[in-house]
């Protein structure tokens, strides 16, 4: 949700996933679902970094997922460019398939172990037609040196590179199709520590520079704050707060974004940190909460928040909250 | 390092190596290249450093439970006074749960899934205390309540799968408290928890180390556990201790280039400025560079850091460094001056 | 002569602890295979009757001409087996390859399809695999006849359910890996995912396999000729030579059995123990340099 002028890339419109549960031999019976995404609206648009932050069983990489059709939503529209993609012909999914790529957090599953580098790099543009070799050669040394990497790497395979190389293949390999929006879903997570800030780097360089959107997925607040413009805090499949950065560092609303501000470890021994403690385990997606799915757990739940199930609304100025207050 | 209070474990010089098949050829990974360290009794002490540095296999080495592919050279390892490595397998035996607790990273990992939590706990009793039926039952409730975990009774006979990831990693816990060690060593015991759990599992362990006066050594990436919990920490780069010292030197004033840029490549929510990450990549244990290990990607490096390994210079009675600008006569030729 | 250091280094790095006995008597069986017309020094299918029986070199009546002795017909022991050793890497190659075909393409089916394609072709291939080998390789033969070329198909279609069962479970695997994702992200079609991803990572296994197969079919097939369904007379066949030559244990001409069993047995340990060290070598535990 950003400023008015700015056309969404991609919005997700109520977005739903309901995984059913089945018990039964002869006969399946659904028993109940697994609610991974209960309702999820999410506007991304051009030249802009969104965080997505949340613990397991948040729905953030179910989200990722049906944003990269990987996944059909149970319920609710994925619009890109203002079109619904069900209504997608042949070629608004081609082009849809280009404009949209990834990066995850496995360097070392993201690369197909028997292609060479090059071949990895071209892998999506020669899904929509043939290059000849030198074509393939020169668009793995630019990408490659874009990415950081020295274009004779071109010629390896995936195994004779380290974890933070192989995560630059990937990225190289997510910015050679001219795509719009990038998904990444915890890009350093797999990496060393000392590696990670240069991949973040690299990563809000080629952001500046190609004018890329970013759907960051992150469970580390502070990397997700370092990179973000805009934060969404998931919980049980709804995102609970969405803000700017600074704004949901300075001002946090929900009890929950408090909690899990206030849960992150401190940067210094004398950082003095009032603590919330939150009673319970993360919920389980499967048995979701009646009312606001937080309340078995908030510090604050009132009598409503039993029943109640908040929306996310704007309270203040560009910051929407779930809550009953 | 504490003057008075006696320290608990001391390593001296210890040294750990692999042997492993590249391709084609043998090579020998440094691990643990001469490191010494102490740690007093009841302190809280992180050893610090990336992947490959060396701090697991400091560790295993310790507890000496290393895979056949590792043998450790030389050092002594004192425990309460006694070198570990001349202890035989029964002794060793006694000493690991008794004497020495080790939590690891992944509860999957460590918990067995075909057997029950209680079966797993019990077990641990059973062999080094000698529990049996009702005395056994009631240790086991009694840890699982330490660890705060509700209703033991019933917990007991679940199996990990049925339990989340902070539980698994509770009754980890449960299971390195059961016999009363005098020290823990957690390697990246929170790496897979969730945030909040995470906050739990510390505050947990430290409420432990309060009620029974253990010893923790953390081992780490994460300098946000050495913020919270830490009191002493060392650091480690390509297999040497490169340095060492109270948690508030190494925030404050970080001696080593190597420290410096661990914490300013650290993101922390209260800062959100620019920062510059760390050139290079982490060394191939099997083939460093020579001279100061850090030095291809140190900020600072002078000429004699690509040819002698700088030794380890004392810079208070309880900090010591190992880098060359830190030594007085070479300070004094390359005119170094200071931060 | 930096070729031959390159050459060198080549070898090393992909012939690395590769067990040198069973590799050297690998090399010479196909050296034989190759250069029969020119090591063998009779024909194998026409000998002489005047000069039947005889015996190996080494004992008394045996002559340098026929160092290995001859059959019943005059025919020398040991051109046939050279040329036999054509035959049997023929049939064996060809049918392992053909097995290899079908079962990798109905595994990889059925594992990266899934759903009820999985269900009806594993179903299918169960059934195929309950039915008892020999019996129905027999039933084949006598069927369509016995030639090298039918033998080479009924096995081919024998065989092929092992292929089919290591690939479905590979290709599930493969499936769920990140890379394939990224794949269908990029709008990559299915079969061209089958063809770059899942493919190649899963011949190191269909290749081991095939190493350790290849024994088991000249096994088989030397007991089909054997028993008469295989490869028919005249041509060399060590499963012929066996045949024929199985009265002759009790009448003392050994030799007559000895050399192709010799022959058989060496091709098969060889083969499986080379399939062994190329199981250890394309492990994905190590770095696999295919």
């Amino acid at each position: 949700m950003t400023s008015e002028e700015k056309i969404p890339a991609i919005e997700l419109q109520q977005i739903k996933k309901y995984f059913p549960v089945k018990k039964g031999i002869i006969r399946d019976r659904v028993v109940g679902y697994v609610k991974a995404l209960d309702g999820v609206d999410l506007k991304l648009s051009a030249n802009e970094v969104v965080g997505l932050v949340g613990e397991s069983g948040s729905g953030k990489s179910t989200l990722a997922r049906i944003i990269l059709l990987l996944e059909h939503p149970t319920e609710g529209q994925l619009v890109f460019e203002g079109k619904d993609v069900i209504t997608f012909n042949r070629s608004d999914l081609k082009r849809y398939r280009q404009k949209i790529q990834a990066v995850f957090q496995d360097p070392y599953s993201s690369l197909s172990p028997r292609l060479k580098v090059k071949e990895i790099i071209a892998e999506p543009s020669l899904v929509t037609g043939k290059l000849s070799r030198k074509e393939i050669d020169d668009m793995a040394s630019e990408y490659l040196q874009m990415a950081g990497l020295h274009a004779g790497i071109r010629n390896v395979y995936p195994h004779e590179l380290s974890g933070g190389q192989r995560q630059r293949v990937a990225i190289g390999r997510a910015i050679s199709t001219q795509a719009t929006v990038i998904i990444l879903d915890e890009p350093t997570s797999a990496l060393d520590v000392s590696v990670r800030l240069q991949i973040v780097e690299l990563l809000m360089r080629l952001q500046q520079e190609l004018g890329l959107s970013y759907l960051l997925i992150g469970h580390d607040l502070a990397m997700v704050a370092y990179m973000s413009t805009y934060i969404a805090v998931m919980y049980l499949g709804k995102i609970v707060e969405l803000t700017r950065t600074q704004e949901l560092i300075k001002n946090p609303l929900h009890p929950y974004t408090r909690a899990l501000i206030s849960a992150s470890l401190p940067s210094h021994p004398n950082e003095k940190k009032e603590r919330i403690a939150l009673a319970g385990e993360i919920a389980n997606p499967f048995d979701i909460p009646s009312g606001c799915r937080f309340h078995p757990r908030c510090p604050e739940a009132k009598e409503e928040c039993y029943h109640i199930d908040p929306i996310l609304k704007p309270f203040l100025e560009n910051h929407w909250v779930a809550c009953n207050f | 390092m504490g003057m008075q209070a006696k320290p608990i474990l001391e390593v001296e010089n210890l040294t750990t190596y692999f042997s492993v098949f590249d391709g084609f050829e043998k090579k020998t990974v440094k691990a643990v290249d001469g490191v010494s360290l102490a740690v007093t009794a009841g302190d809280t002490v992180a050893i610090i450093g990336e992947s490959g540095c060396g701090k697991s296999t400091l560790a295993l080495s310790i507890l000496r439970v290393l895979p056949e592919t590792a043998s450790i050279l030389s050092g002594k390892i004192l425990f309460d006074g006694e070198d570990l490595l001349q202890k035989d397998r029964t002794q060793m035996s006694k000493i690991r749960a008794e004497k020495i607790a080790m939590i690891l990273q992944d509860p999957m990992m460590s918990l067995n899934p075909v057997f029950t939590i209680g079966n797993q706990i019990g077990e641990t009793l059973y062999y080094h205390l000698g529990l049996r039926n009702r005395t056994l039952k009631n240790r086991i409730k009694e840890l699982l309540l330490d660890v705060k975990i509700p209703e033991p009774e019933s917990r007991m006979k679940q199996y990990p799968h049925e339990m989340s990831g902070g539980m698994r990693q509770r009754i980890v816990g449960a299971i390195a408290l059961s016999c009363n060690p005098k020290l823990i060593m957690a390697d990246e015991p929170t790496t897979n928890l969730d945030v909040t759990i995470q906050l739990q599992y510390l505050n947990l362990l430290r409420d432990l180390q309060k009620k029974t006066g253990v010893t923790l050594l953390f081992i780490t990436h994460d300098l946000g556990i050495v913020a919270e919990m830490c009191k002493r920490v060392i650091v480690m780069y390509a297999g040497k201790v490169v340095e060492r010292a109270p948690v508030m030197n190494i925030y404050d004033d970080p001696a080593h280039p190597y420290t410096r840029a661990l914490l300013d490549a650290a993101f922390g929510l209260q800062d959100l400025s620019k920062r510059s990450p760390i050139k290079g990549e982490p060394p191939d244990l099997s083939n460093l560079p020579p001279g100061c290990h850090y030095h291809p990607r140190c900020e600072r490096h002078m000429g004699i850091c690509s040819q002698e390994e700088p030794p380890e210079i004392a810079l208070s009675p309880d900090r010591t460094v190992k880098c060359w600008l830190f030594d007085p006569e070479t300070r004094k030729s390359e005119l170094v001056d200071d931060f | 002569m930096k070729m031959i250091v390159n050459m060198r280094r080549i070898l090393q790095r992909y012939f690395r602890g590769i067990p040198k006995i069973p590799a050297a008597i690998l090399v010479m069986l196909f050296w034989a295979a190759i250069f029969a017309d020119f090591l063998a020094p009779h024909n194998p299918e026409v000998g002489d009757p005047r000069e039947r029986l005889l015996p190996t070199v080494f004992e008394t009546g045996g002559m340098l001409k026929y160092p290995l002795g001859t059959d019943t017909m005059g025919r020398d022991v040991l051109s046939r087996v050279i040329f036999g050793a054509r035959v049997s890497l023929l049939v064996a190659f060809s049918a392992v390859f053909l097995s290899a075909c079908i079962g990798t393409l109905v595994g990889i089916c059925a594992g990266f399809f899934g759903g009820w394609i999985d269900q009806i072709v594993m179903r299918f291939t169960d059934a195929w695999l309950s039915i008892p080998t020999i019996m129905f390789a027999t039933l084949l033969a006598v069927v369509l006849g016995p030639s090298v070329a039918n033998i080479i198909i009924i096995m081919g279609l024998i065989y092929w359910t092992r292929y089919a069962r290591v690939t479905r479970g590979e290709a599930l695997s493969l499936k769920s890996r990140e890379f394939v994702h990224l794949a269908t992200i990029a709008g990559s079609t299915k079969l061209r995912i089958i063809r770059k991803h899942i493919l190649p990572n899963v011949m190191n296994s269909v290749i081991t396999l095939a190493s350790l197969q290849i024994g088991v079919v000249i096994v088989v097939e030397a007991s089909l000729t054997f028993l008469g369904v295989g490869v028919p007379p005249p041509k060399p066949a060590w499963g012929l030579m066996l045949s024929e030559g199985r009265a002759g244990l009790f009448t003392g001409q050994w030799w007559l059995i000895v050399f192709p069993g010799l022959a058989i047995a060496l091709l098969v340990m060889s083969f499986n123990l080379l399939g062994d060290w190329l199981r250890r070598r394309l492990d994905p535990h190590q770095q696999s340099l295919l």
